[in-house]
């Protein structure tokens, strides 16, 4: 029991259940407004039926020719909604979304210590496609997969083929 | 027009410029330019490139300087109107950025990117009427690129958007005729095309139309958004209440996906509606509606028997018990009919849904709402039902503790179960304490469970220990004991050690420390829980209620920086997004970015945190008059005018985060957040006004310094004299004091829910009283000042010496006392809230005395010359100089004594350890306890004693300030000032 739906600014007054996560990031209002103003389908908000926020997905599609791909940016789901499925939910759509905007791939970064995510990620048909070093920041930097997933117009799945090298962030692409 | 190499050589030699910018070396910046400018001394770029490295200097005025002069030459070029257009965003002068363009394009009138700049800038500053103009221009320039068009119609629409009547009789149908234009041409092309269509006959109400566009081949490009056409169609049927459509599109959206829950609502929802009508479909009708109840339930059941097999769906097991609640509203759910059998028994319904789903942690959410189906004793037919089925092992001798995560999980689901159906408050005092105890042990034995658990997981027995806490908290709001309390503050200790990341405990944490008047340890709570940015807003209150009643001024300023920072960032900021709606097309968010930007601007928490810190700024920085007004000064307040309604005021705080599973039968969290709306717009509206009460009345006292006081030059002002706004204030704040009087008593706010101002104690002790009199005080001073000394009234001069200073003495004896009740052993938590708040009373009655100084200091030295032109013996003063004498004396009197009893409750001067008072009893006897109490005690202790720093330090200040305003030394002795 639960309406997925766009996200809309004023849910920014009541998402703190789900962002008083430790690993779930609170960024400046700006950074929610530009995925809202520039890619709004990609930003979906899973509520239940109380009106409370269960958690979130927020995406866009970027790159050129066949690297032209949907990107998960942020996926967070609020500690009592776990393990419901409901991350899987928030996925297939974006996937669905990425889908008809004719994308190749999607793609997401993960923390290597967040097993739960990456195995969770492995499930829903991901793979890691490279390791990308001390890509995220903190007191101790980690470093994150780079995990992704063909859509149908990547028949031949190339993709996904892994890159064996680690790489660091200033080589993304 | 340059030649193209020239354009290469310009943008070769800025290149420098713009690097040392990107990289924040603004020195360097300034000496690039200065390079280039030596070559080249009117590129008009590299001299706004130099104003903008100013600028980020901080050397406001030479970057003011430089732009005025550029700007008055009217420039065209793009890096350049660019570059200006970034420093006037940074200093927020956005009228500039238009008028910079307006420019430009009179002289390039054919210039597409200076006329799109142009339309952005009237988007920043929300002037939709030259919007729609610059479009259409636009438009005119490039016809063939239809997004200009669209900008244009957006524009209009927007026009209308604050005045609903306007909207509808000029703006909406002019938006829709010029669209349905582009639509019998052929001319649209995109989606955003199709959307703004729709919002337009959606806000035209034109249903009908707008499920035309849906279903028709306009309805095809609307694509991006995830099932956005079908949602569209049962949403539109809706508004048309064509119930049949609505069940028939609802069901078919539940096919694919069978969990979604407001779908389940609004299938059931129609159905019901076709009951009510008896309607029936045509014979031949395929059509897949159902207008019965049993086909509903049959439905459903169809629904559960698809997911078999795989993850079980929440959705169509709580549609069942949905479907009776609505027909239960309706008033034709009839339990004892045969023919409801196949709906199934609510209470059966939700033991089904508990088997199924207990072992996850919102089971207790999920079926909260649904107990009202239940009776009461078929509550507690369920519970005992429930316990029955989790079935805990029963050991002979010890408690049985659950084997698995999910068995624990499901017992912790029976008690929040329990907790919500008011089963522990029909329990004894002695009952739930061994409950309470019980569960902290099924707390302790559930952690081995989490042992491998991160540091950002939460642990699985946390609630075991949160309805430990609560329940104590329950005993404690009967019982009034305050050891319970402190206990409940060792277990969340504990529990937050064991579980970082814990915020429902931190939350209820913070409020227990402040409750008992220790704001000290909330801090590193708060911090640890990363608030920032919009959560200033939403989150914010849990410790702006606190900081300062309590004392800590310090940290005090720093949180209210933090947030006003916030605040006055994100306004600025957000225009820009605003924009980027208009360039990528997504006409449905520049609605919702106006409201989202008008509830921000409109923040209950935003507006009492810029009049508390402005407060705070008024009594901690001045020791003396003259920092009073430079203050003043600085705080650039009009005391005449009141700029925000208090209607309009939006309560953004969010109450939902904390944990309480309340019995339903005593829950009133909405009612305490409306009564704590209205206390809280109460309370800003008295700090408010004190507020402009306190600049009026130093902007007297600087006007009667100068001899012509309300005439500058012989020009009349149209200001009124300060005189008339402070009489005006003076009365609207006793009206408004009045009008608050219900307030005088303090409402129960649960302890998850709002917390009170301080309005209560400052009406009912009279605090009101002492600040009024003592602006009477002022009147009475600026009175003789205009009339001469001659009329005075003895009355007012007795008023003037005493009533003010007994005031404050009165409050000050009231209120003293040991932080330690005697004999009873417990802390006097109110001590220090009150002592502070006297503090701040009499630090804005000394400002006022500041005033009264300010205006009778020159009339003395007036009344002295007359005195000695005059032979033989001196003139007697005046009484009122006296008066005034003994007010102050009375005043710093008052200071001394009350400084005196701030030393006496720091447990510092009292040499008291507050760990060795057994001030609690321990719920467990275990170390980990002993130690965390410990701990707590030293603490809070310290949090005592900043409080009694920090008050004391600030009434020294106060003294100080007392101590210039005396009129002549003693009684006796004149002195010539």
């Amino acid at each position: 029991m639960t309406t997925i739906r766009p996200f809309r600014c004023d849910d920014l007054f009541k998402f703190n259940n789900v962002n008083l996560d430790p690993l779930t990031e609170t960024y400046g209002l700006p950074f929610y407004m530009q995925y809202l103003a520039h890619w709004p389908e990609y930003f979906q908000v899973a509520e239940s039926p109380n009106g409370q926020i269960m958690g979130y997905i927020m995406g866009k599609a970027e790159g050129g020719g066949e690297l032209w791909h949907g990107h998960v940016t942020a996926l967070t789901i609020a500690p009592e909604y776990r393990r419901l499925g409901l991350a899987g939910k928030l996925m297939n759509i974006l996937e669905e979304i990425s889908e008809k905007k004719h994308c190749y791939f999607v793609d997401l970064f993960v923390r290597v210590s967040n097993k739960v995510a990456v195995e969770m990620y492995n499930k829903l048909g991901y793979a890691v496609y490279r390791r990308v070093i001390e890509y995220y920041s903190g007191e101790v930097d980690e470093d994150a997969f780079d995990m992704r997933k063909a859509l149908s117009r990547d028949i031949e799945k190339k993709s996904m083929v892994p890159i064996p090298h680690p790489v660091r962030p200033e080589e993304l692409d | 027009m340059a030649s193209r190499s020239h354009v290469d050589v310009n943008e070769r030699r800025l290149r420098p410029i713009y690097d040392c910018l990107d990289n924040g070396n603004n020195k360097k910046a300034i000496q690039e330019a200065d390079k280039v400018l030596k070559k080249q001394k009117d590129l008009q770029c590299a001299r706004v490139l130099k104003a903008l490295a100013l600028l980020r200097l901080g050397r406001h005025d030479e970057s003011a300087i430089l732009l005025k002069d550029i700007h008055a030459q009217n420039p065209t070029d793009e890096a350049t109107l660019q570059a200006m257009s970034i420093c006037y965003r940074e200093v927020y002068k956005l009228d500039l950025i238009a008028d910079l363009y307006e420019n430009a394009h009179k002289n390039r009138p054919d210039n597409e990117d200076i006329l799109s700049s142009l339309f952005m800038a009237y988007v920043r500053l929300g002037d939709y009427k030259k919007q729609q103009q610059t479009a259409m221009t636009l438009h005119r320039l490039q016809p063939q690129k239809n997004p200009y068009y669209f900008w244009a119609v957006m524009s209009i629409v927007m026009q209308g958007h604050q005045d609903e009547k306007l909207a509808k009789g000029m703006f909406l149908p002019l938006a829709e005729r010029m669209t349905k234009k582009y639509i019998e041409e052929e001319k649209i092309t995109a989606e955003a095309e199709v959307q703004i269509y729709l919002i337009i006959l959606e806000l035209l109400e034109k249903w009908e139309d707008a499920l035309k566009v849906v279903e028709g081949p306009l309805g095809d490009k609307l694509t991006s958004e995830f099932n956005f056409r079908e949602n569209k169609t049962a949403d539109l049927y809706t508004k048309l209440e064509r119930w049949p459509q609505v069940n028939r599109e609802y069901k078919k959206l539940l096919k694919e996906n069978p969990d979604h829950w407001s779908n389940w609502q609004d299938y059931i929802g129609a159905c019901l509606r076709l009951v009510e009508a008896s309607w029936t479909p045509d014979k031949d009708s395929e059509e897949d509606i159902d207008y019965t109840e049993n086909m509903v339930a049959t439905f459903v059941q169809e629904t559960i028997k698809q997911c078999e097999g795989k993850r079980p769906q929440r959705g169509p097991y709580l549609a069942q018990l949905e479907l009776i609640r609505q027909m239960k509203d309706k008033n034709s759910w009839k339990p004892n009919l045969s023919e409801s059998e196949q709906l199934g028994d609510p209470m059966q319904l939700l033991l089904r849904y508990y088997d199924l789903f207990g072992d996850k942690p919102c089971c207790f959410e999920d079926m909260k709402s649904f107990t009202k189906l239940l009776t009461e004793d078929k509550e507690t037919k369920l519970i005992s039902m429930i316990t029955e089925s989790v079935d805990l092992p029963k050991p002979e001798e010890s408690l049985g503790y659950a084997s698995s995560v999910k068995q624990m999980q499901r017992h912790i689901t029976l008690l929040e179960l329990m907790r919500y159906m008011g089963y522990y408050d029909k329990l004894s005092t002695d009952d739930r304490l061994v409950l309470i105890k019980e569960y902290i042990q099924r707390y302790h034995n559930g952690l081995d469970f989490g042992k491998n658990l991160l540091s950002t997981d939460l642990q699985y027995s946390d609630n075991y220990l949160l309805i430990a806490v609560l329940l104590l908290l329950d005993i404690w709001r009967e019982t009034k004991k305050d050891y319970l309390v402190w206990q409940a503050i060792v277990q969340l200790e504990k529990g937050i050690n064991n579980s970082r990341s814990n915020f429902h405990m931190k939350l209820i944490l913070m409020r227990l420390y402040c409750i008992m008047g220790a704001y000290g340890p909330c801090h590193t709570v708060y911090e640890s829980m990363e608030v920032k940015h919009v959560m200033n807003d939403t989150l914010g209150h849990t410790i702006a209620n606190h900081v300062g009643r309590l004392g800590h001024f310090v940290a005090a300023c720093a949180m209210y920086g933090t947030m006003l920072r916030f605040f006055a960032v994100n306004h600025k900021e957000t225009a820009e997004y605003l924009i980027a709606s208009y360039k990528y097309g997504s006409f449905s968010k520049i609605h919702e970015f106006v409201k989202f930007r008008e509830r921000l601007q409109k923040s209950l928490q935003y507006s009492s945190a810029m009049t508390e810190s402005m407060l705070l700024d008024l009594v901690l920085e001045t020791s003396s008059h003259m920092s009073t007004e430079q203050m003043v000064t600085y705080m650039e307040i009009d005391p005449e005018k009141e700029k925000d309604g208090y209607d309009e005021l939006c309560d953004n705080r969010d109450f939902s985060v904390v944990e309480s599973w309340e019995p339903h039968s005593r829950c009133k969290l909405e009612e305490a957040k409306l009564h704590s709306r209205k206390e809280e717009v109460l309370w800003l509206k008295v700090r408010k006004i004190t507020l402009r009460v306190l600049t009026a009345s130093v902007m007297l006292g600087q006007q009667s310094g100068k001899s012509d006081s309300h005439t500058n030059n012989g020009i009349k002002h149209d200001k009124k004299p300060p005189h008339e706004v402070l009489t005006d204030l003076l009365s609207q704040l006793t009206q408004h004091i009045d009008s608050c009087k219900e307030y005088s008593t303090p409402y129960q706010y649960p302890v998850h829910g709002p917390f009170r101002t301080q309005l209560c104690l400052y009406l009912r002790e009279r605090h009101c009283q002492a600040f009024t009199d003592m602006v009477s005080n002022v009147m009475y001073v600026q009175h003789l000042h205009n009339n001469g000394l001659d009329k005075l009234d003895n009355e007012k001069e007795e008023k003037l010496r005493t009533s003010v200073p007994d005031l404050i003495s009165g409050l000050i004896s009231k209120h003293k006392g040991s932080l330690v009740v005697d004999g009873e052993n417990c802390i006097n938590t109110s001590i220090l809230e009150n002592l502070v708040i006297i503090a701040e009373t009499l630090s804005h009655v000394t400002i006022l005395v500041g005033v009264c100084h300010r205006i009778l200091k020159p009339l003395k030295s007036q009344w002295n010359k007359k005195s000695k032109k005059k032979k033989g013996e001196p003139l007697e003063y005046p009484c009122t100089f006296a008066s005034y004498n003994q007010l102050v004396e009375g005043l710093d009197k008052a200071a001394k004594d009350l400084h005196q009893a701030i030393r006496d409750m720091d447990p510092v001067f009292l040499t008291i350890d507050l760990s060795k008072l057994s001030l609690t009893q321990s719920l467990c006897d275990i170390e980990e306890d002993s130690a965390i109490e410990r701990d707590m005690w030293c603490k809070v202790e310290k949090s005592y004693q900043v409080s009694a720093r920090e008050v004391t330090e600030f009434l020294h200040n106060k003294m100080q300030y007392l101590s210039t305003l005396r009129i002549y030394k003693n009684k006796t002795k004149l002195d010539s000032m």
